[in-house]
């Protein structure tokens, strides 16, 4: 199936070459692929794998040198190992008496190591992924795709090797985003971190103050306030957590708050600048119109992240790009093109992994059948703290506004047993349903496990269950999903263990 | 096992009329059936292969629906089919001839076409006939002694897939009101998509910006420039003030209009600080003369007369949202100037 145009016309003539032509042989280095992905992050290389178990000859570039994107280098995956192990430490260091442990010595971070661990996890997956395109058998360009035309791209090599172009039938831009940089603000990734800074720093700082009470702001705060630093988040908004759920996201800050991290909400900062060794910061309180200074050895700036799409050269096709940089794309993920298509970050919808997971398969599956599947209304978020918070579905906040009536069902987990026995009770199951039909509207959890417990709340939305359905199925005890079913169970009727 | 009359429920192979491997014309008798009533000869419907036959001759009392063989298109190469596994269901004998699951290409015709209709995500109200109810519905109906046919025929599903929820059984029963069902089911269908409505496209200056800043950081100011024909009542000094006036304004007013796709919060936290220079400002004016109708007209005074052209030129900083300010700049000085003449 693969394709190999390499055109040679010149030793193919049997002339003699002069040596002034032979620069040509390297333009002629030409690849052609049914399917080539751009972006080898966790939408294009989902993507490029997919392409090929449905049998199409398919190329993936990369220009990071390391497929998994941001995500399994510098995002989801390093600040979970991070978060994992800080929780240790710190359940070693504060909760080993009460659960009868006695630990003779110190508790000591060991800094190095710590980060060892999670830049060995990163080269296991992302090596793992470069097994599966040899498994099956995607072919794998290292270096930076520019586009010459619609057809054909240019892939310039990381590494030592030739330019190669080539040309494809079909392509799927997937390249991903990158942090927003905070206007005013110069990042140097030592004092003046983004996330990808953050999860390498090279010691513990004293004071670590964070712009952005979004998911990223608050696992980092979550990690370092672990391991010893004085957190202090900056958030512009009134509220924390970036969309979740109104309820929610206040009893999310009041568990941070009480595991040490502290919050300015309503803060506009106006000046972020490196002193030396220090970090010196100033905000506006919006509604005082004070301006309040602070001190940092680390500022992280997590305010979000914007699309990425440098050097693909799309100019030169014309690719439609919107104000906030994002692709456009049609409902089947076409750009203008009909063959381009774009999934990711890179375009529209919440920036997570798994939503452009959930892309990548549905842009070759239109590619291959002409049908695909994502529901956007059906997209998880979890974010790791301790306990984790997760949700799914609908908020409070859009059902008002949307004029839906509904009803909540919660249920504790200090009424849970398994919760209890570990000793982790923090949270509650929330559950909303519609009103009358008790049709399963939303989910959100804050609670040891929420990330994974979300899922059963994500396959009761697509099925269309309603919270009698979730109470109707047995749950194992004693586990933390009682607790689910408890809550669902409390929409209409009433829980039995609370 | 073919349905040879609406009231067959089983049947049994007399004789097959091909072989494994023999190809065979459309109308061509492929077998003979025997029902209760009487023996039937099946004939092809389209060009094939006999791929493989999975009832021999002599078996009886075979359910219709059953498999009873694979047909192949002409040209496919027998050696290479996988077939499927066949499995013997009991339950909801199917209606299409059964011989037909081609490997190559699934197309008995009438079961993709159901099958097409109950995949659209917004249920068309059609109960899936294979489904599997959910215990709330499973149970609703038997404490109301509602059969599961009763049920499929005519409970309008709102559900995904044409399946039957909880509020479609209430709704059925006259417990609800059913106008329930179909709007939750349409605002959660609304939130299935991606919103790509309203989507407002970078400018193109903006877009030829990104690569030059990229490749060589030195760039041309974007200079923006206007003329502006000016009415005959307002003086030189009125303009100055409009000028100024205008500036404060475009520096103030909000770029974008709120929507969906901006969040108003957002682009205040990442906009430049509101007092960054974005563009400054270059007047000049002129004092046209109509071109003198007869030469007799010619008078020398136009050192007196108002100016009545006034051109703008704007040269923009390179703050990001120098140019849009500046575009809303011209825009607003337009205005102001229109507004100046009529109330003049």
């Amino acid at each position: 199936m693969n394709f190999r145009f390499r055109v040679d016309l010149l030793s193919a003539s049997g002339y003699r070459i002069s040596e002034s032509f032979i620069p040509i042989r390297n333009l002629t280095n030409e690849e052609k692929h049914d399917i080539l992905v751009i972006g080898g992050g966790p939408g294009g290389y989902v993507a490029a794998i997919k392409a090929a178990q449905l049998g199409f000859d398919t190329a993936c570039v990369e220009k990071r040198g390391r497929l998994g994107g941001t995500c399994l280098n510098v995002g989801c995956i390093p600040s979970k190992a991070l978060l994992n192990n800080s929780h240790l430490f710190h359940q070693i260091q504060h909760e080993s008496k009460s659960r009868g442990i006695d630990i003779k010595g110190d508790v000591s971070l060991n800094l190095p190591k710590f980060m060892d661990a999670k830049d060995k996890v990163v080269a296991q997956l992302t090596g793992g992924i470069e097994m599966l395109f040899k498994k099956y058998g995607v072919k794998y360009y290292k270096g930076a795709a520019s586009f010459l035309d619609e057809h054909r791209v240019n892939v310039d090599p990381i590494e030592d090797g030739e330019n190669v172009v080539v040309k494809a039938d079909n392509i799927i831009i997937a390249t991903g985003s990158e942090a927003t940089p905070f206007p005013g603000i110069e990042i140097d990734e030592e004092r003046i971190v983004s996330s990808t800074g953050c999860l390498s720093l090279s010691e513990v700082p004293k004071r670590l103050v964070i712009i952005g009470g979004g998911i990223i702001g608050l696992e980092m705060g979550s990690v370092w306030s672990r391991l010893g630093s004085q957190v202090t988040v900056l958030e512009f908004q009134n509220a924390i957590g970036a969309g979740m759920d109104g309820e929610v996201s206040k009893a999310t800050q009041k568990f941070l708050t009480k595991q040490g991290l502290k919050f300015k909400l309503g803060a506009k900062v106006t000046k972020g600048v490196r002193e030396g060794e220090v970090v010196k910061i100033e905000y506006e309180d919006t509604k005082s119109g004070k301006t309040e200074a602070l001190e940092a050895d680390v500022l992280l700036v997590a305010v979000g992240r914007r699309p990425y799409l440098k050097g693909l050269n799309a100019e030169a096709i014309g690719l439609d790009i919107e104000k906030r940089g994002r692709v456009v794309i049609d409902s089947q993920f076409k750009t203008k093109f009909d063959h381009i298509r774009c999934i990711g970050d890179v375009t529209f919808g919440p920036m997570l992994a798994h939503k452009a997971e959930e892309e990548g398969i549905a842009a070759v599956e239109y590619i291959k059948n002409g049908h695909g599947h994502v529901n956007y209304a059906n997209i998880p978020a979890v974010m790791y703290s301790h306990p984790e918070v997760a949700w799914v579905g609908q908020t409070e906040e859009q059902l008002k506004e949307a004029g839906i009536k509904y009803k909540v069902g919660k249920f504790p987990f200090i009424a849970n047993s398994r919760a209890k026995t570990n000793m982790d009770t923090e949270g509650f199951v929330k559950f909303i349903a519609d009103a009358e039909t008790e049709r399963v509207l939303g989910c959100h959890i804050i609670g040891p496990n929420a990330g994974e417990m979300i899922a059963e709340a994500g396959l009761a939305l697509e099925y269309g269950a309603s919270t009698e359905d979730i109470a109707r199925v047995c749950h194992a005890h004693p586990t933390l999903s009682e607790a689910f079913k408890e809550a669902a169970g409390s929409v209409f009727g009433k829980p039995i263990n609370f | 096992m073919p349905a040879m009359s609406p009231t067959m429920e089983e049947g049994g192979i007399v004789s097959w009329k091909v072989k494994e491997g023999d190809k065979f014309d459309a109308g061509d008798v492929l077998l003979e059936v025997e029902t209760d009533k009487a023996n039937i000869a099946v004939e092809a419907q389209d060009d094939g292969v006999m791929a493989k036959i999975l009832k021999q001759e002599g078996e009886k009392e075979i359910k219709v629906g059953t498999p009873i063989a694979f047909l192949a298109e002409v040209g496919d190469n027998l050696a290479e089919l996988e077939f499927p596994e066949v499995e013997e269901k009991k339950q909801e004998p199917k209606k299409e001839a059964p011989k037909t699951p081609e490997p190559a290409q699934p197309s008995p015709p009438a079961e993709p076409a159901q099958a097409k209709k109950t995949s659209t995500p917004v249920s068309s109200g059609k109960a899936d006939p294979n489904q599997v109810f959910l215990p709330s519905v499973e149970l609703l109906l038997e404490a109301n002694g509602i059969s599961r046919d009763e049920a499929l025929s005519k409970i309008t599903a709102t559900g995904p897939k044409g399946r039957i929820l909880r509020g479609d059984v209430k709704a059925y029963l006259g417990e609800i009101d059913s106008s329930n069902n179909s709007k939750i089911a349409a605002y959660l269908d609304s939130k299935s998509h991606l919103d790509l409505s309203n989507i407002e496209l970078r400018p193109a200056a903006a877009q030829e910006k990104a690569p030059a800043t990229k490749d060589k950081p030195k760039k041309e100011p974007v200079k923006i420039t206007h003329q502006y024909i000016l009415p005959d009542n307002i003086s030189k000094d009125e303009v100055v003030k409009l000028v100024s006036k205008a500036e404060q304004k475009a520096y103030g007013k909000p770029l974008y209009a709120p929507s969906d796709l901006i969040d108003p919060l957002f682009e205040d936290i990442i906009a430049p600080p509101r007092n960054a220079e974005r563009f400054k400002i270059n007047t000049s004016f002129q004092t046209s003369v109509a071109e003198p109708d007869d030469d007799f007209d010619f008078e020398p005074y136009q050192e007196t007369r108002q100016p009545n052209i006034l051109d703008v030129e704007l040269v923009c900083t390179d703050v990001v949202d120098a140019k849009a300010r500046a575009e809303m700049f011209v825009d607003i000085l337009g205005k102001y100037i229109s507004r100046a003449e009529v109330k003049n």
